[in-house]
């Protein structure tokens, strides 16, 4: 609700009229404790052919007030104020007029693109449908336009797509029919909510293209829900902050994301992961201070990003900006720089707590690991994986000495999970060895493999359905003890206590129930069970990108600091380039099945050999809009 | 697609064997020798002879086995006991009533199962939806012979409008024929319907918030067209209900052509079972099985029609 008009945004725009106008916009819930608010007071415009993006963490409300727009909320809610679109008062209009607009004037695309669009219909029939309701085409008619629509979203072989199901697309596909079907009718918005986050970070740069050229040619505005400031800098031209059902800052996408007025934009700003912040010093701080200190949105980073482009990125590791601060791995948690610098990244982080033998990584580390005190944590060989035929993973080597941090890389079906799932024991790879701590573990039985499960455990990606809904926490957590029979009664008590204290979760709330914590809380859950047997490997399958970004910033910190203290060693299996960086000392990027380039994090990330590497790099946002640009031009 | 039809017949081939062992195996498991229980009560040495003859007990099981295997591929269940008829011949002119009976009902507990499970998924918590779980507990709740004797107290000793028994073959007469029928069909559907409801009411209440209804609406389709999108998915899961059901069904009809007098399937088996009319039994129970087997066939079909995921195989990636 701050104040600043939009008064620095398009001079030549301004004089537009806006063709959405929200104000004062407020929608409350009628439920069993009462009335809740979901928004109070919202209030912003946007003009055609312009990018406006309204930026928030889950529960902001930013949601609600798009679908509000379309009157597509449950019954309960109340919407007070006033939202125009092109004069039309929306608020209180009568559902059948809403339901002419819908589709018509104001278009919609969702997040999901893997379950928004019907399952049992064509994907032709799906968007014919739009134009005969509100164009009141003919079925041939309707299928020519929507051949027309799927060749303007870059499906190749339209007319043959038609006929397809929706579960016969990949994802990114998916989300261009229902851009295709947003823009069907020509809308004079576009309300996209979340359009990229399922997306792999490639697919993600396409969709975003694909959305600004229409933005462009069709002169639509578009409403960009989202919580990614590194997609906001690549398309918004102006932002909306919002937080707690309030907009606490707007303006010019510049402005907002390189001298943010308000502190929340600051320090959702510091939270995002970015490259050119390597390993050990976690995640920004939840404080406003780190973004204005070290972190800046990183222009001035050594980005690799511009790939092939520029020929040869200096040697300086990203982030060694700060050499006199080289005090590894020491300092409290988002205060100082502690950098590891290329050779450093070699040598085990954990320096208090267990002492850690010195583990052969010194030399190639994903080939011998024989003559040592202490077996590799993790020793994956030639592993293969086929699943009816087709082979999921190919040949993948991973070796993780004791109490190091592994990041393996890839996006969607690249098989990083299922290396994962095998490194786990959950999946039985097709030939190659899993060796854990020693123990080759490829053909166990499960009967035989279970009292070695105590030297390994893995986090899921997605906390709300890895833990049983019907334990509390604490029978959650206690339940890998009593398996093991490590210990019982008063002492699995005072455990299960220790371990949530640890994870920074009060030990009273043991009695809670899944469903009574926040995602972070959970996550942070999952993490206390999958440490309770004092694990010697950790598999971490992207465990916080589910969260929010100033949650995820405070369980990788989290993380960080709990791997420094206990030891032990992990596999991060992530998408993402810039966490894979915060935490680990060497990485594998994997495509297709296999590795295409493994070594120390920092080199790696500097100096990718591999045109993917590179691409992965190039397509990974980054909250700049100047940088955004000069990728966009390099990619076209 | 035509691997799974493959699949799925070989599935049934293998559930068949199984049924025919389990029968066999029945009859050989009974104390005392097969060809008198088969010969039934007091019989002449002639006959535990010709049985003994007939089903060669005194030659080894898996030769039993196969002889009566064959048997019944070339439709021969050997003859009736108590009527000395061809098990085969009765068993024909006992099928056309049971399989109209099953049908209608059927139908009718399609129709008012979806129709009543849509409109209270749709008016979920209000008034409709309210009658529409009271009444479906009322079906589950009340036996079908209750049901049945009420029927016939009202509709046809009070009112007179329809025949309390008794059953015209359609090709006699189609309306007599549907007159008989209407009472049966409806009682024997009640339960189903009720069950159809519930189990229409739940998947489309899950499918209405799901993704792709918001879609749907997010495009200005009218509510019917919304509700059309939900439905198709939820029949999903009302198939497989159905599928399961029919075996309920199928033990329905015995109780209800008791009652309506219908000289039907269910009729022969149960007379059959008190006549220790071994045959009859035998071929009764064979029958039965392969008829649960090719209607979870078909429902297994209708799947892949009702949903594409089946039907195509992915490929996009």
């Amino acid at each position: 609700m701050s104040t600043t008009a939009s008064g620095t945004a398009h001079e030549e725009a301004a004089e537009v009229e806006p063709v959405l106008r929200l104000t004062d916009l407020s929608v409350g819930f009628r439920t069993e404790d009462g009335p809740v608010r979901a928004t109070t007071g919202v209030g912003f415009d946007v003009r055609p052919g312009e990018v406006l993006a309204v930026v928030g963490e889950s529960g902001s409300g930013k949601s609600v007030s798009a679908m509000s727009l379309l009157g597509l909320l449950p019954p309960s809610a109340t919407v007070t104020g006033s939202a125009t679109l092109a004069g039309e008062e929306l608020v209180g209009m009568p559902e059948r007029r809403l339901r002419a607009l819908r589709g018509n004037e104001i278009a919609m695309i969702f997040q999901e693109p893997m379950t928004s669009l019907n399952p049992v219909f064509t994907v032709g029939w799906q968007l014919g449908e739009v134009l005969r309701e509100h164009r009141g085409l003919s079925r041939a008619a309707a299928r020519e336009r929507s051949r027309e629509l799927l060749e303007l979203v870059g499906i190749p072989e339209a007319a043959r797509r038609l006929d397809s199901y929706p579960h016969q697309m990949s994802g990114g596909q998916r989300q261009r029919v229902m851009i295709a079907m947003a823009v069907a009718c020509d809308p004079r918005v576009l309300v996209a909510d979340e359009p990229t986050t399922a997306l792999d970070v490639t697919v993600q740069a396409e969709i975003l293209d694909l959305l600004r050229d229409l933005c462009r040619r069709l002169g639509t505005a578009i409403v960009l829900i989202t919580h990614d400031m590194g997609v906001v800098a690549d398309i918004a031209d102006r932002v909306v902050v919002m937080r707690d059902g309030q907009v606490v800052e707007r303006g010019d996408v510049r402005q907002v994301l390189t001298a943010p007025r308000h502190e929340y934009t600051a320090t959702l700003l510091a939270a995002v992961p970015h490259l050119g912040r390597p390993r050990s010093d976690g995640p920004g701080a939840a404080g406003a201070d780190t973004a204005t200190g070290a972190e800046r949105p990183s222009p001035a980073a050594p980005e690799p990003a511009s790939g092939g482009t520029e020929p040869s990125p200096q040697v300086v590791e990203p982030g060694v900006a700060e050499p006199g601060v080289a005090e590894p791995g020491v300092a409290e948690p988002g205060a100082g720089e502690p950098e590891v610098a290329h050779e450093d990244a070699a040598t085990p982080p954990t320096r208090r707590g267990a002492p850690v033998v010195t583990t052969p990584r010194a030399g190639g580390r994903a080939a011998t690991a024989d003559v040592v005190d202490v077996p590799p944590a993790l020793e994956l060989r030639d592993l293969v994986v086929e699943y009816h035929q087709v082979r999921a993973v190919r040949e993948v080597s991973v070796t993780v000495g004791a109490g190091e941090v592994v990041g393996l890389v890839g996006e969607s079906g690249s098989g990083k999970s299922t290396v994962g799932r095998c490194a786990a024991g959950l999946q039985r790879p097709t030939s190659g060895t899993v060796r854990v701590a020693g123990h080759d573990i490829t053909a166990l039985s499960a009967r035989r493999l279970r009292p070695l499960r105590r030297d390994f455990s893995i986090v899921f990606q997605d906390p709300a359905s890895s833990l049983n809904p019907r334990m509390t926490i604490g029978e959650s957590i206690a339940e890998p003890l009593r398996m093991h029979r490590v210990s019982r009664g008063a002492g699995l008590r005072d455990r299960v206590a220790e371990l949530l204290e640890s994870v920074s979760l009060r030990a009273d709330m043991h009695v809670r129930y899944p469903h009574e914590l926040s995602g972070g809380q959970r996550q942070r859950v999952s993490i206390a069970r999958a440490l309770a047997l004092e694990p010697k490997l950790l598999i971490a399958d992207e465990p916080t990108s589910a969260l929010d970004v100033s949650v995820q910033a405070n369980v990788l910190r989290l993380f960080v600091d709990l791997q420094r203290r206990l030891g032990f060693a992990c596999l991060f299996i992530s998408h993402d380039l810039a966490v894979v960086e915060m935490l680990t000392s060497h990485v594998a990027v994997m495509r297709r099945g296999e590795i295409v380039e493994s070594g120390p994090t920092g080199a790696v990330l500097a100096e990718p050999s591999h045109e993917y590497t590179r691409a992965l790099l190039a397509a990974a946002p980054v909250p700049d809009p100047d940088e955004q640009r000069r990728r966009r031009e390099a990619r076209a | 697609m035509g691997r799974y039809l493959l699949n799925r017949l070989l599935q049934s081939l293998v559930t068949l064997f199984l049924v025919s062992v389990v029968i066999f195996a029945g009859v050989r498991a009974m104390p005392g020798d097969p060809a008198l229980l088969l010969a039934g009560d007091d019989p002449s040495p002639e006959t535990v002879a010709a049985i003994n003859e007939q089903y060669g007990f005194d030659r080894a099981w898996p030769l039993q086995y196969l002889t009566w295997i064959g048997q019944m591929l070339r439709w021969d269940f050997g003859e009736s006991i108590r009527t000395g008829m061809p098990v085969s011949e009765t068993i024909l002119t006992r099928l056309p009533a049971t399989l109209e009976l099953a049908a209608l009902s059927l139908l009718v507990a399609a129709l008012v199962g979806v129709l009543a499970g849509v409109a209270a998924a749709v008016r979920q918590g209000r008034p409709t939806d309210w009658l529409a779980n009271g009444v479906a507990l009322l079906g589950l709740s009340v036996p079908n012979f209750w049901l049945g004797l009420m029927g016939i107290l009202v509709f046809a000793v009070a009112l007179g409008w329809l025949p309390a028994s008794g059953y015209v073959p359609f090709f006699e007469s189609p309306a007599g024929n549907l007159a008989s029928m209407v009472m049966p069909a409806i009682v024997l559907g009640t339960g189903l319907a009720a069950i159809i409801l519930r189990q229409t009411r739940s998947s489309m209440i899950e499918a209405l918030s799901s993704d792709y209804v918001r879609t749907a609406r997010a495009k200005g389709m009218t509510p019917r067209r919304v509700v059309a999108h939900a439905l198709r998915n939820s029949l999903i899961t009302v198939l497989t209900i159905l599928g399961l059901q029919l075996g309920a069904l199928i033990s329905g009809t015995v109780v209800t052509e008791q009652i309506f007098v219908l000289p039907g399937f269910g009729r022969l088996m149960v007379e059959s079972v008190f006549t220790r009319d071994f045959p009859v039994i035998q071929a009764t129970v064979m029958v039965t099985a392969v008829g649960y087997i090719l209607v979870n066939l078909v429902v297994d079909l209708l799947y892949s029609v009702v949903d594409p995921r089946i039907r195509v195989q992915g490929g996009a990636r």
